[in-house]
Order: C-alpha cells, then structure tokens, then sequence
C-alpha cells in the first residue's frame, strides 16, 4: 500500500527534508548511473538495509505493490530478449531500487511532512498540498478496491476487474465530494494556501 | 443567544424538486437539538444550511436568510466559521482521509495556523477525549467503526467550535458505541457547546435531546420538547415511538421518555 506505515525507527525519526533530498539524490545517480550494475545493485542493497531499519518487510511491500513490480516484466523481457540476461537483471535491479526507494519515503514520511519538506524548498504550497492530498488518496484508493474485491468475491463474483471498477469510481467519487466539504468544514481553504 | 437563525430557507439542488420550502428555525446557544423525519426529507441538507454549506459550497437555488451566532452565513464559505460550527458527516469512511489518528485531527488545526507545539497539545487532549490516546499513530483503516465516528468527532473538537452539527452519528454503530458516542456529545454539550443532530433512533434522541424537530415535506411538521416523540403524528409519520412512551401509556402512567425514567435502566 502506498500509504505512511507508523513505526518507531531512527527513519521515521529523520527529518522530511533529509528524505527528501536522500531521494532526489538517489534517483538521480541511479539514473545517470543505474546501467552499472555495481551502482543498480549498491543500492538495491542500500534500500533492503534501510528497510530493515525502518523496520518495514521488503517481502510485504513488494507483495502488498504487486502490480506495480509485475509492470517491471515489460522491460526485463524487452531487455532480456534485445540485449542479453546481464543487462536485464541490472536494469531491473535499477528500477526496483527506484521504486523500493520511493515507497520506502512514502511509507516513513507523513504527508503533511511531506508537504511542509516540499514546501521548505519553495515549492508552493498549493501544490505541495495537492502532492500529498494525491498520495493519500492513493492510499484509500487502493483500500477501498481491495474492500469492493473482497465483497464481491463473497458474493461469488468472478475475478473480472470490469465490474469493480464501477462501485470503486463511484465510492471515490462520493467520498472526494463529502470530504471536500469535511475539509472546508475544518478550516481547509485551497484559495488561501 | 442564537446559535442558528434560519430564515424563510428554501432549497433545491440543481435540476432537482423542492427539498426545503420556507424553513424558519432559530436553535439557541447550549441546546442539545434532535432532528427527525423520514428517509430523503431534507434533513442533511437542512444540516449543511447551518453552517454555510449551503449555498456557499454546494449549489443550487437558494432563497432566504442563514444566520450563525447573529452573523450572516452568505458569502461566508465553513472555512470561515469552522471556529462556530463544526460539521460531522454520516459516513466516517467519507471524512477521514489521514494516514494516521494524530494527522487526522492535527488537520483542522494546522489549517487554523495553530503552532505545531498548540497543535500537539490540542491533538493529545482531543484523542484523549475520545478514548483514543493510545492509538494515536494508528490506522484509521483499523479503527472499528464506533472508533472511526469518535475520531471524526475528535477532529472537529479539537478545533472547539461553539457548535457542533452530526448526521447521524450513531447509524452504523451499535448500541454499546453508539451510547459511548452520545455519552460524548453529553459531555460537551454540558460544557456548554451547543450540539444538532440529525438521528433515526427515536430512543437516542429520547435520552439526550432537550429539543425535537420534526421535517416532513421539506418543513417543520412539528418542533418542540421531547413531548414531541409522544405525539401521534411521529406514529402516522412511520418513526418509531420510544418504547418507554408506548409502556407509559399503555400502563397509564406518568410518560417516561427513557427506560432510565421509566425506572427499569440503570441509572
Ligand atoms: N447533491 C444532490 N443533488 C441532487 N439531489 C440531491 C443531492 N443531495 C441530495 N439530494 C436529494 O435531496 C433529497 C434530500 O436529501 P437529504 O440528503 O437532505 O435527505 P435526508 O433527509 O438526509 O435523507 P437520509 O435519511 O437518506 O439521510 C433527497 O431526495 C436526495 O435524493
Ligand atoms: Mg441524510
């Protein structure tokens, strides 16, 4: 689940920022660098050893993200067949650190810390909100299929996604509209941010 | 002290009938108002005109005149009064959208440009309100739902309005969490907030409400004392008549309106 998972751990702990600037950092070397397979791999263990201080199981998050690494079989394939075995492991090594590493700030990082991290570097606040705003809805997004999935299987619906897309748009289409309301209702103003 | 004045309010979403016509109610400071009626009757929308909702975030045609604690609500959108009324929806899994409890209630009051250090001293005291405390870095995911209800009650709290209006809080709850959720609004109510709630369960009301209000056809069919709840048009209406009313009655005696009055609950 994309979603901040609580934890007392010296991750949680840090301060946003520092994620934050650790992720950019990251990212960017593993994508100027990432076809070496000594830097793909450095970090893809660099991310396992910072899970396990932050106390979360990489084995959960990965099975938790299912679809998203399922969407790395595409360029392992297209690398395994157009290139050569080596190069399809390092690049999936690459992007499976990309997104561990992504995951892993999400999941230490509250959003409203995330918004004020990416407020400090002069984002606009606005658009800060909207990025965490976004990410929590992820999260309930994600809850919220599972909940339709399960109910419909119990009542002995197929595993075709086509009719849980309908209940889950509509689900989300009313709750964005009661919580915009329960958000102004508390002060939220997005024309004063 | 007024706490809501509402004017000769008609309202109708847009494209759709006639769902409040010519509503007149004034609530003062400190009561503890029931609203009743029949599923569909206006009694959400009725809610939303009391603190401004209605007409200033959701539209549709609007006559009349809305008033909160003397102060016209037109033109005034809920994030500018959340200081004087706070809104708490049916559903909680529509309002609560934080990843953990503490986040959840520190909404409102980052929005209020509270410090971070009066943030956390209000989130603590508004957890520990509402029996949460320790499942501050929890997720609301997890809560069972009588849980969830008390943290969107918590949220609105901890930004201390005068007023606080709830739609039916107690729908999905059973009678043990929903009980605990009245025993809060009691409390505050007691402390001198002034508490509307719309709610089904006739019993409930019976127990709490100083003041009932009937909707029916998008008016006030009838609006008064708990006596309400023993009149007869609640029974023509469909509502279900307290028991307490209905034993009273039968047995000819004094009409109690809670098992407690009635002399057969705990006290
Ligand atoms: N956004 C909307 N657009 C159009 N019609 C609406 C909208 N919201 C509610 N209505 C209609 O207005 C009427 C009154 O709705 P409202 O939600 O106020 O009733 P209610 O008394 O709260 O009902 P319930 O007991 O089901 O909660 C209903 O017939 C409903 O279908
Ligand atoms: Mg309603």
């Amino acid at each position: 689940m994309i979603k901040y998972a609580h934890r007392e751990s010296a991750i949680h702990a840090l301060r946003p920022q520092a994620k934050l600037v650790f992720l950019v950092v990251s990212i960017s070397l593993l994508v100027f660098f990432g076809r070496e397979a000594a830097v793909s791999f450095g970090f893809l263990a660099l991310s396992l050893v910072l899970y396990s201080v932050a106390r979360i199981s990489p084995a959960r998050t990965i099975s938790s993200n299912r679809a998203i690494f399922a969407v790395l079989l595409i360029p392992f394939l297209f690398n395994l067949l157009a290139f050569s075995p080596e190069r399809a492991i390092t690049n999936a090594a690459y992007l499976s650190s990309v997104i561990l590493l992504s995951l892993l700030f999400v999941m230490t990082t509250k959003p409203s810390d995330f918004a004020n991290a990416l407020a400090s570097f002069l984002v606009p606040r606005r658009i800060a909100f909207a990025f965490s705003s976004a990410l929590n809805f992820i999260g309930y997004f994600e809850r919220s299929i599972e909940r339709t999935r399960v109910s419909q299987l119990s009542r002995a619906g197929s595993r075709n996604p086509l009719p849980l897309i309908v209940p889950v748009l509509h689900k989300a289409f009313r709750k964005a509209k009661t919580l915009s309301i329960s958000m102004e209702s508390r002060g939220f103003d997005p024309d004063r941010l | 002290m007024e706490a809501v004045g509402l004017s000769k309010i008609s309202f109708s979403y847009p494209g759709s009938r006639q769902i409040l016509r010519d509503v007149s109610l004034r609530i003062k400071k400190g009561e503890f108002a029931g609203i009743i009626g029949n599923v569909g009757c206006g009694k959400t929308t009725l809610l939303m005109c009391m603190n401004g909702t209605i007409p200033n975030v959701v539209k549709g045609e609007f006559s009349g005149e809305s008033r909160l604690f003397g102060e016209k609500l037109e033109g005034r959108p809920p994030a500018e009064v959340w200081g004087s009324a706070g809104l708490v929806f049916q559903n909680p899994d529509d309002q609560i959208f934080a990843p953990t409890l503490d986040e959840e209630v520190a909404f409102g009051l980052r929005n209020a440009k509270l410090s971070e250090s009066e943030v956390k001293i209000r989130v603590a005291s508004a957890l520990e309100f509402a029996g949460l405390s320790n499942l501050a870095s929890a997720d609301p995911c997890n809560l069972s739902q009588g849980q969830k209800q008390k943290l969107c009650i918590a949220s609105v709290v901890a930004m201390g309005p005068k007023l606080i209006l709830l739609d039916e809080p107690s729908s999905s709850l059973d009678n043990k969490s929903a009980e605990e959720v009245y025993a809060l609004l009691d409390s505050l109510n007691k402390k001198g907030t002034t508490i509307i709630v719309v709610e089904h369960d006739t019993e409930r009301l019976a127990k709490y409400a100083r003041r009932i209000i009937v909707i029916e056809n998008g008016g006030i069919a009838l609006d008064g004392g708990r006596e309400v709840l023993a009149s007869p048009k609640i029974e023509k209406m469909g509502l279900k008549v307290p028991c307490s009313v209905k034993f009273s009655r039968k047995l000819g005696r004094k009409i109690a309106y809670s098992p407690e009055e009635f002399g057969v609950g705990k006290k």
